[in-house]
């Protein structure tokens, strides 16, 4: 960012600063209690335990951030391909409304009990239910997508012959890739709450985990650490994403239809 | 100019009912025959059909009575190549590939049809903007690649649902006289849908008139100017006194469609 470009957006960092400021001097005046709320720069200090290899919090980061990987990857490639094949037929859409529309709002997390009776305490349960939730958003957003696609357009690629897999290709998958990469933006918020959430009640390792065994025997500083890095990684994760994608998509924005 | 022996495309008692709550009925019983290398413009008020006559001919709808029948020259030309009112252009294309778009869907080699491209959008003056996407083009380049689609295509009959509707007047002026020069070039049979008048008359060689809805054939004119004519022909005698003659035909038609709407 140029010295400009941070003049302008100076505000963005004003209320984040205040807010750390209250709670350094709260804490610190004893207003609030420091064994729950200890300060933020003695948070901040004590956040070079990810180098330290005893306290395992490096692997933590990296187990953490492996699951949210399979799980988005896997919520995109299944998403989209099952949301374009609902969208061939009205039937299709139809007969699968209802179940989209009934999973959608469960709690991902509820899953994992249900998921550890077929497979175990396993590294697939964990990753299988992290992925109800973005694999519901994935198809929606791309069946958003197939329909958002200009019908105009949909005319162009008849009458000049389009037609089987080049319409799929050609026409079905791009045009529909605004709202699916809106769609992916919104996963991955979801599918990091949901690798958090599933570490923390049955995980042997991750970020999740970490914070929740800490919190357990009362570390709150190292539960604290462990709750900036997730944060750390949700902010640059979608900061990182709409860079690639503005990048990756410069049409986007001139997409009709296409939600930002 | 009288039909030849075989027309280029023949439609026979058209007509087009869209089901619904209301049925509309947007065409009835239209005839009309194109000759080869005919330039036929159709004007009306807007809601009489004149986009959905465009759709039958280029078979996205299926008339519900009467025929449209195209005459082939080659069993694998395109019966129609069309230029829509919106440019179209696919956004996550490139200018070339948008223009490739035809002759790759009938499996022309891709070398052979990135050529194809690169010629046409020569011709339209674009020649420079083939790695171009279409939103860095401004609106009268985006038509102007739209209309290159189409010739790519090299189809039977070229049809173009008012193309330059969304333009400025003048770049509207300029792309009329561009549409003119690729007449003369090629001699396409072209059927062009437009609510400009004059623009009707300086391309065609027949208006055709409709009335409001349900579309019907009210009137056509023919104008014996030719395909020789030069911009200049606007500062004619003629080509006022034709603009205003097809003005006060459709005048009638006109006021007969906002009172429709306004109902």
């Amino acid at each position: 960012m140029s010295w400009r470009g941070l003049r302008e957006k100076w505000a963005l960092f004003v209320g984040p600063i205040v807010i750390l400021l209250g709670w350094e001097l709260l804490s610190r005046a004893g207003i609030i209690r420091a064994t729950f709320f200890p300060p933020p720069t003695q948070i901040i200090a004590r956040s070079v335990i990810v180098f330290e290899p005893d306290s395992g919090l490096g692997g933590d980061i990296i187990a953490t951030i492996l699951r949210v990987v399979v799980t988005i990857i896997l919520a995109v490639v299944l998403g989209v391909g099952v949301g374009i094949v609902i969208t061939l037929s009205q039937w299709m859409e139809r007969g699968t409304h209802t179940v989209l529309a009934f999973l959608y709002p469960i709690p991902g997390v509820l899953f994992f009990p249900f998921l550890t009776f077929l497979l175990g305490r396993t590294e697939m349960a964990i990753i299988l239910t992290a992925l109800v939730t973005p694999l519901i958003v994935m198809i929606l957003y791309t069946v958003a997508g197939v329909r958002s696609i200009d019908r105009t357009l949909l005319e162009v690629a008849e009458n000049y012959g389009s037609r089987g897999m080049r319409q799929f290709f050609g026409i079905l998958v791009p045009g529909s890739l605004p709202s699916i990469v809106t769609g992916i933006r919104v996963s991955l918020g979801f599918t990091l709450i949901a690798v958090i959430a599933i570490e923390m009640v049955g995980a042997p390792n991750g970020l999740g985990q970490f914070l929740w065994s800490n919190w357990q025997i009362l570390r709150v500083t190292d539960m604290y650490v462990a709750l900036l890095i997730i944060a750390i990684i949700g902010l640059l994760s979608s900061v990182g994403f709409d860079a690639v994608a503005d990048r990756l998509l410069p049409w986007r924005r001139d997409v009709q239809g296409a939600q930002i | 100019m009288t039909v030849q022996a075989r027309p280029k495309v023949r439609l026979t008692d058209v007509s087009k009912r869209f089901p619904g709550k209301e049925q509309v009925t947007a065409l009835e019983g239209v005839s009309l025959d194109i000759a080869e290398a005919e330039f036929v413009s159709i004007v009306g008020p807007s809601g009489c059909g004149k986009s959905t006559l465009l759709r039958l001919v280029a078979g996205l709808h299926e008339p519900s009575s009467g025929t449209v029948e195209i005459r082939s020259t080659k069993p694998d030309r395109p019966k129609t190549a069309m230029v829509f009112q919106e440019h179209a252009l696919f956004p996550w294309m490139s200018v070339r590939d948008n223009v490739m778009f035809g002759p790759r869907n009938r499996n022309v080699p891709k070398k052979e049809a990135a050529e194809i491209a690169d010629e046409q959008l020569g011709r339209l003056g674009l020649g420079r903007f083939g790695d171009f996407f279409p939103h860095q083009l401004s609106g009268g380049m985006k038509q102007r690649v739209g209309i290159a689609r189409a010739l790519a295509q090299d189809a039977e009959v070229l049809l173009m649902d008012e193309p330059l509707g969304a333009l400025d007047a003048q770049t509207r002026t300029l792309l009329q006289e561009q549409i003119l020069e690729l007449r003369q070039q090629t001699k396409p049979t072209v059927l062009y849908i437009t609510h400009a008048i004059d623009e009707a008359v300086f391309l065609s060689d027949r208006v055709v008139l409709m009335s409001a809805r349900p579309g019907r054939i009210r009137d056509i004119v023919e104008l014996d100017f030719g395909p020789d004519r030069t911009p200049e022909l606007r500062g004619t005698p003629e080509f006022a006194a034709l603009s205003q003659d097809i003005w006060n035909h459709l005048r009638d038609e006109v006021q007969a469609a906002m009172a429709v709407d306004d109902k």
